[in-house]
């Protein structure tokens, strides 16, 4: 008797498994954090008096939210100046130059705000500063290195908002432009039209650049612009703070802010994710049809900022190579963290896809399992990187958590080898989850909603095992999402700064961290060298996956999944 | 979908609760098999001039090393305070790190255990714990690092001497709450005692002292002539040095008080509890040997063996906890607050 796809009034203890099953990973990777806070909260109750001079902000604190904030509202202005010719010419450009643009587009991905920041402070010869925070610096920082390090993080983060605006763009049927030309002028055509069209698309992209930017902790560090994230990171590490779970709460406590901004940051981006999930489909375009915005005279624009970013840092780093053989040296010195860097970025991406598909696969038609899946798992993005780091040392450092902190016994058993092995990744590809399996979720949800029940429902009535729906009907509108959102998780793991530096484990070093720490010191060359190494790691997922996406998609002949 | 997923989920349910039931130890087990080759290195030193050493380390004894790099930003504050939060269940081996007061703190702390290396016999008794929680390796001077423009000027060669109108505003140190520049203010706490330490720092403080994150922020300043003079390590002068020309050092001689001539030493200690004790004792063997230390010198310009620089030198480390506790909350409001 064929089973109704929409047969959910099942066992309750079905129901429950699957709640249990949904929410399972989400509440395992929220369980340090709420530890963590915790044990703030039971600090303070017993000693009340703490609790206004760990949450208050004073005027340091005051003075690094306001650093912060117009770093990040600096930031999404570049963003958005780079970006959106970038954006509209790789929707309405040339077919030569949105080919060639959309790989020099993704390429600025692959190269995180520590490592593009080394190559300005290279080329400009300029030493590193070291963020006044650890100072209590109680006067705004110069406008100055907050620019610079707008500008660097606007280079960074430019690609976001250019890919979303391609996809805004695309989407809308040229239909409606030239309807509204027959009744007004250009301008009000792109006030009426475009703006509205666009403008949930430019805020969702700029909430993320936000985001970014307010967690950003090793560009703001290296140019001298003290952020409260920095803050966190050295309150921890501050001297004045022995005990060591002190120093935990204390930055645990001073986070909250953190979490108001991120939040304010994401919101818009979560009201236009449709334009971050799955793949945009394009609206049908006839040949001759007018449009308003030609992007032929964005094309040169483009190219600039491209010179800039990608192609000016990765020649300057080439540039920093005195003597040649430096990087060979330097590669061959670091390989431990090249081949530590690989595999806790693909462990992780791997992970996150696999959980993401198999959440999502739980929650389907379950409108109130959804909403809480996406809600308790989509809010660690919240959770600012540091105060991650330092939730995961807290919670995991004991007994018990050996596989994941700390290690075998010391022995020559393969047991306690595999504890090694297991514990000099394990927390690194913990806090990757915690940082980027959101991500992961919010696309997977967004294309499996596309996905029309009826077609699901209908093959299983045929006959089909829900395994062969999965894979046959489910799987194609999923894989988009599966190769690019991997191809960028990767990418994002790789030159993840702010979590690993504080979670690294002996011998488990990611490039990132040696990076920022090295560049304190003016090892150029050494930089130079370990920056070009994972740039070309970055380039080659995110090319590999924009590769099998044109394949992948062009294999099936339409921007879609599947020929309707 | 949901049933396929539920199955999978349940099975993924099962292999981890497992997992987890076998991840539950209370007590060391008593293991029968060899010890590992493996030994976690907690370590402050710079990873440029720390990790080949390493490496050749690694090669030399067979050991598969570990480290565990502080980052720039921290200093050796963030790894000591590692180990301390470790505290219950450690997770390192040995601690190399770049200065000594940090590892006093530690051994105070009962944080470190004693071993006394038979690497260590030749060192003087003032580089090394009587009872073997720590040994020196390499050193270095804090000096004073004056820009270009006072050369052929009257010299300075006290910090009293900073005090003169001349350097108004245009002087600095490194934070005295992170790294050698702690090290450096206990050293002057127990020579000068905290109260003479304190009106000095006043003093300097009312002449525009500035405090800079780091060594070489301050050495980097006076090289582009923001200031005129700075104290700072011989390895960081050195390092700037190599780039420009616009600095100058005075050694002092005799000229320089006695009390004012301060090295700070780098440190080896096993820490207490260490997961793999017969490892961590082959390295620090290994580490503190002298063909180690001349390598780390060769390395680290700046940095000089204690072997062939020293024929004595006072005995006083052990008393810089007790000098630093004193110091620093005074210090820190003198300094750090406007």
């Amino acid at each position: 008797m064929p089973i109704s796809f929409r047969d959910h009034s099942a066992r309750p203890l079905r129901t429950i498994l699957q709640w249990v099953l949904a929410l399972l990973v989400p509440a395992l990777l929220w369980l340090p954090i709420i530890s963590l806070y915790g044990a703030a909260i039971s600090r303070l109750w017993r000693e009340p008096q703490q609790w206004s001079q760990a949450v208050a902000l004073d005027s340091v604190a005051r003075t690094l939210l306001a650093n912060t904030l117009a770093l990040a509202a600096l930031s999404c202005g570049f963003a958005l100046i780079f970006g959106l010719p970038i954006g509209v010419a790789l929707a309405r450009g040339p077919g030569y130059f949105r080919r060639i643009g959309l790989v020099l587009c993704v390429l600025p991905l692959a190269l995180p705000p520590t490592v593009l920041t080394t190559a300005y402070l290279q080329w400009t010869q300029t030493p590193p500063a070291l963020a006044q925070s650890s100072l209590g610096a109680t006067t705004s920082t110069t406008l100055a290195p907050v620019l610079i390090a707008a500008l660097v993080l606007g280079l960074c983060f430019y690609p976001i908002v250019a890919l979303v605006v391609r996809a805004g763009l695309i989407s809308m049927p040229h239909q409606w432009e030239e309807a509204a030309l027959q009744f007004g002028p250009l301008a009000s055509t792109w006030r009426g039209i475009l703006w509205p069209h666009l403008k949930p698309v430019i805020w969702g992209a700029l909430g993320i650049v936000a985001a970014l930017s307010i967690w950003e902790v090793g560009a703001p560090d290296l140019l001298g612009v003290p952020t409260y994230s920095m803050q966190i990171r050295r309150q921890l590490a501050a001297r004045d703070a022995l005990d060591a779970s002190g120093a935990d709460i204390k930055a645990a406590l001073s986070s909250w802010p953190m979490f108001v901004l991120g939040a304010l940051a994401l919101w818009p981006a979560l009201r236009a994710r449709k334009y971050f999930g799955g793949v945009v489909q394009e609206a049908p375009h006839e040949s001759g049809t007018q449009s308003t915005l030609d992007g032929r005279w964005c094309m040169w624009p483009s190219l600039l900022i491209f010179a800039i970013c990608p192609v000016a840092p990765i020649a300057v780093f080439v540039s920093q190579l005195r003597p040649p053989q430096v990087l060979w040296e330097t590669w061959t010195a670091n390989s431990g963290e090249i081949i530590n860097t690989v595999l806790s970025a693909t462990v992780a991406t791997l992970l996150s896809l696999l959980l993401s598909l198999l959440m999502v696969g739980l929650w389907r038609n379950q409108s109130t399992l959804r909403g809480c899946g996406l809600v308790f798992g989509g809010s660690l993005m919240l959770v600012a990187p540091v105060l991650l780091g330092i939730a995961l040392i807290q919670f995991y450092n004991r007994p018990g958590w050996e596989w994941i902190y700390g290690g075998g016994d010391g022995s020559n058993s393969l047991q306690s080898l595999l504890m090694d092995w297991s514990s000099r990744y394990s927390l690194l590809i913990v806090g990757y989850l915690s940082r980027f399996l959101p991500m992961a979720l919010w696309w997977f949800d967004e294309a499996a909603d596309r996905v029309d029940d009826r077609l699901l429902e209908a093959a299983q009535n045929l006959g089909a095992t829900p395994g062969r729906v999965t894979l046959t009907i489910l799987l194609p509108y999923l894989t988009p999402v599966i190769v690019g959102g991997g191809a960028l998780l990767w990418s994002l793991c790789a030159g993840e700064l702010a979590t690993s530096i504080l979670v690294n484990a002996p011998g488990g070093q990611t490039l990132p961290v040696p990076i920022f720490n090295w560049m304190h010191i003016g090892a150029i060359e050494q930089v130079a060298a370990l920056s070009l190494a994972l740039f070309i790691l970055n380039a080659l997922a995110l090319l590999s996956g924009q590769f099998l996406l044109a394949v992948l998609l062009k294999s099936r002949g339409t921007d879609n999944p599947h020929h309707d | 979908m949901n049933s396929f997923a539920v199955r999978w989920g349940a099975f993924a349910l099962l292999c981890f609760a497992t997992f987890l039931s076998g991840c539950n130890r209370t007590a060391p087990p008593q293991s029968t098999s060899k010890p590992s080759n493996r030994v976690v290195l907690y370590c402050s030193v710079d990873e440029v001039y720390a990790k080949p050493l390493i490496n050749e380390l690694e090669q030399r004894t067979g050991l598969r090393i570990d480290a565990l790099f502080d980052t720039e930003a921290t200093k050796t504050a963030g790894l000591t305070n590692r180990i301390r939060a470790e505290k219950a269940f450690p997770r390192g081996d040995v601690f190399w790190s770049s200065a000594l007061l940090q590892t006093l703190l530690l051994k105070r702390d009962g944080l470190l255990q004693p071993y006394a290396s038979p690497s260590a016999r030749d060192l003087l008794p003032a580089f090394k714990d009587k009872n073997g929680y720590w040994a020196g390796l390499g050193a270095r001077k804090r000096v004073m690092a004056f820009h270009q423009s006072l050369q052929g000027k009257p010299m300075v060669y006290s910090l009293k001497d900073l005090q003169q109108p001349r350097f108004k505003n245009r002087f600095a140190i490194s934070n005295p709450q992170f790294g050698t520049a702690s090290d450096w203010v206990a050293a002057l706490g127990v020579r000068l005692g905290p109260q003479r330490v304190q009106k000095l720092f006043i003093d300097l403080k009312r002449n525009g002292l500035k405090v800079l994150p780091g060594n070489s922020d301050v050495v980097r300043r006076v090289a582009r002539g923001e200031l005129l003079a700075g104290v700072t390590d011989m390895d960081d002068y050195e390092a700037q040095a190599k780039r420009t020309k616009t600095l100058f050092i005075e050694m002092g001689g005799t000229a320089q008080p006695d009390s004012e001539k301060v090295y700070v030493p780098g440190s080896v200690a096993m820490l207490k509890g260490a997961p793999h004790p017969e490892a961590a004792r082959k390295l620090i063997d290994a580490l503190i040997e002298a063909r180690t230390e001349l390598e780390l010198a060769k390395r680290m310009q700046g940095v000089q063996p204690l072997r062939n620089t020293f024929t004595s030198w006072p005995d006083e480390s052990e008393h810089w906890p007790a000098a630093w506790d004193k110091l620093r909350e005074p210090l820190a409001e003198i300094l750090l607050t406007p």
